[in-house]
């Protein structure tokens, strides 16, 4: 049972897609995390639900809003397309922007948690040492926080290997572009005599699963280790 | 000289604290808890802005409401020494010591080395902080103030999260601090026992206003204090110069007025300008019966305060 040429399209499409998204959402994850942690200001709740929305929302609802958005005729979709010459629908860097839509709140849960769990003590300390305020927090919080951070980022790249409703209602299911691990296994399935295939992509979808989560426990692990177990 | 005058309302809590103290020295901004000695470091570090006042720490102005003057405390150099330390766990001991010291915007000469050994953190460099004791966290976090470069040091009950021992241990170093430092601190305790060993200026300070304030020696005799401490806590306070020190007996000879007293301290030496605390409990009066036998020897006195220069007499 080895991995036909489709198979590996499919796990390589999967890793690109998680991992960008993955980057996409990082910085406006951590920016996120802060303001709805440290500021306050109206419309606080109102941001933090609209965040999370996708968290609660069926996954093709999601795929659909980004569909009307950002389609060609959409108003963001329309302006990318004009003014970039960006297409979203049924590319890659549409199932990123879906895969990513779907695991920004997952990202933004774990990073809130662990700046809350920063003592605004520690950076009152370093302002007195002279620390001016992006130094303290590039120096002090982002540091403490990296733990949450990184739990964060395996969750969000686990669950966006795995995204499905929002990527083929916004992207498609195209061989080479949008296929993703999930989307593959759906058309197996779907398949007359696709049962092997089936079986294989199921197996490589577990496998990676378990690699992932094992991952990112060493990784906690070596990371409490230099923290000095101090969190 | 250290002038301050501050206005902070915060709730049903209002402070009032106006001082001006002679620079360099110990203050000591003595009191209960809760009489605002938080509120009024806070103000004076910037990390809580006034309603109204004016901060002038040796002809630099660090806020003045009137003027419109609010220096952000990252650029007040004043090296905050807090209750509970607040080291950087991320961070071992020596790059602890330099986070400040790679921010300062000045240089009064506090080098990483003489700090190290002044206060003997050599041992702990590699050390996180949370592989510390409590003496050990607050040596660190006094060293890391130091080597900012400060213009002031603010001490915010520095021993008060620490036992018996360990408060023990750290004094002595912040003695130290004070003889070889010429370093204004600000040095804030509701422990006397630790403002009579270390200041030279206390400011009295009675649910958010500072009621008496002088030297030391001024302060054994306040009313008010003494409502405080009660007479357990005080003593008396003479001015003396050391005559001689016996190197075999430890015992130093120390002329008050006509009269000396012997004191067990080896680290004076003879000449010296002395201050001499003699705590109300270690003194007994009898009735004299006559015609007295020939008079006692004095009883040894550790409670001497250390070494001084001429001027802080």
């Amino acid at each position: 049972m080895s991995l036909t040429p489709e198979d590996l399209q499919a796990l390589r499409l999967s890793l690109q897609i998680a991992a960008a998204s993955l980057l996409l959402d990082l910085p406006l994850a951590i920016t996120l995390a802060y303001v709805l942690v440290r500021r306050r200001f109206p419309g606080r709740t109102l941001l933090d639900a609209f965040v999370h929305l996708p968290l609660v929302l069926p996954p093709v609802l999601t795929g659909y809003i980004l569909l009307l958005l950002f389609g060609n005729h959409g108003p963001l979709g329309h302006w990318l397309l004009a003014t970039f010459g960006l297409q979203l629908v049924f590319t890659r860097a549409g199932a990123v922007l879906a895969v990513a839509v779907m695991t920004l709140p997952l990202m933004v849960r774990a990073i809130r948690i662990a700046l809350d769990a920063v003592d605004t003590g520690l950076e009152d300390a370093a302002r007195t040492l002279g620390a001016s305020p992006f130094d303290r927090f590039r120096s002090i919080t982002l540091p403490l926080m990296l733990p949450g951070i990184l739990a964060g980022c395996v969750t969000a790249f686990a669950a966006g290997l795995g995204e499905f409703g929002a990527v083929i209602t916004f992207v498609s299911n195209i061989p080479g572009q949008t296929r993703t691990l999930p989307l593959a296994l759906y058309t197996a399935l779907q398949s007359p005599g696709g049962d092997a295939d089936a079986a294989r992509l199921a197996l490589l979808s577990f496998t990676l699963g378990l690699a992932g989560l094992l991952l990112s426990e060493w990784l906690a692990r070596r990371l409490r280790d230099r923290l000095g177990n101090a969190l | 000289m250290l002038r301050i005058s501050l206005r902070k309302r915060r709730g049903n809590f209002q402070l009032a604290l106006d001082f001006g103290t002679a620079t360099p020295g110990v203050t000591a901004l003595f009191g209960r808890s809760g009489c605002g000695k938080s509120t009024a470091t806070h103000l004076l570090a910037g990390l809580l802005t006034p309603d109204a006042g004016r901060i002038e720490i040796d002809g630099a102005l660090l806020f003045d409401s009137a003027a419109g003057v609010n220096v952000p405390t990252q650029h007040r150099r004043i090296g905050y020494v807090f209750q509970d330390s607040r080291l950087f766990p991320h961070l071992d001991v020596a790059a602890n010591l330099r986070y400040g010291l790679s921010r300062a915007r000045a240089d009064v000469g506090i080098r990483f080395n003489d700090t190290v050994a002044l206060l003997g953190l050599e041992p702990l460099l590699a050390r996180r902080p949370a592989g510390l004791s409590g003496g050990e966290r607050q040596r660190v976090a006094i060293g890391r103030a130091l080597l900012s470069q400060p213009r002031l040091l603010l001490l915010d009950e520095p021993l008060a999260a620490l036992d018996g021992a360990r408060r023990g241990e750290l004094l002595p170093w912040l003695e130290r601090l004070r003889d070889e430092l010429a370093l204004p601190m600000v040095y804030v305790s509701h422990q006397f026992d630790e403002v009579l060993r270390l200041a030279d200026t206390v400011v009295l300070l009675e649910q958010g206003v500072a009621v008496d304030s002088g030297s030391i020696t001024a302060m054994s005799r306040s009313r008010a204090l003494r409502a405080i401490v009660g007479n357990d806590a005080t003593g008396s306070m003479f001015e003396g110069v050391v005559e001689t020190v016996d190197a075999a007996t430890g015992l130093a000879r120390i002329r008050v007025g006509d009269d000396a007293l012997s004191v067990e301290s080896a680290a004076l030496q003879p000449g010296q300008a002395v201050q001499v605390q003699v705590s109300v409990k270690a003194v007994s009066a009898r009735a004299r019966q006559v015609p007295p036998p020939d008079p006692p020897a004095a009883a040894p006195a550790p409670w001497a305060s250390p070494p001084r220069g001429p001027a802080d007499g």
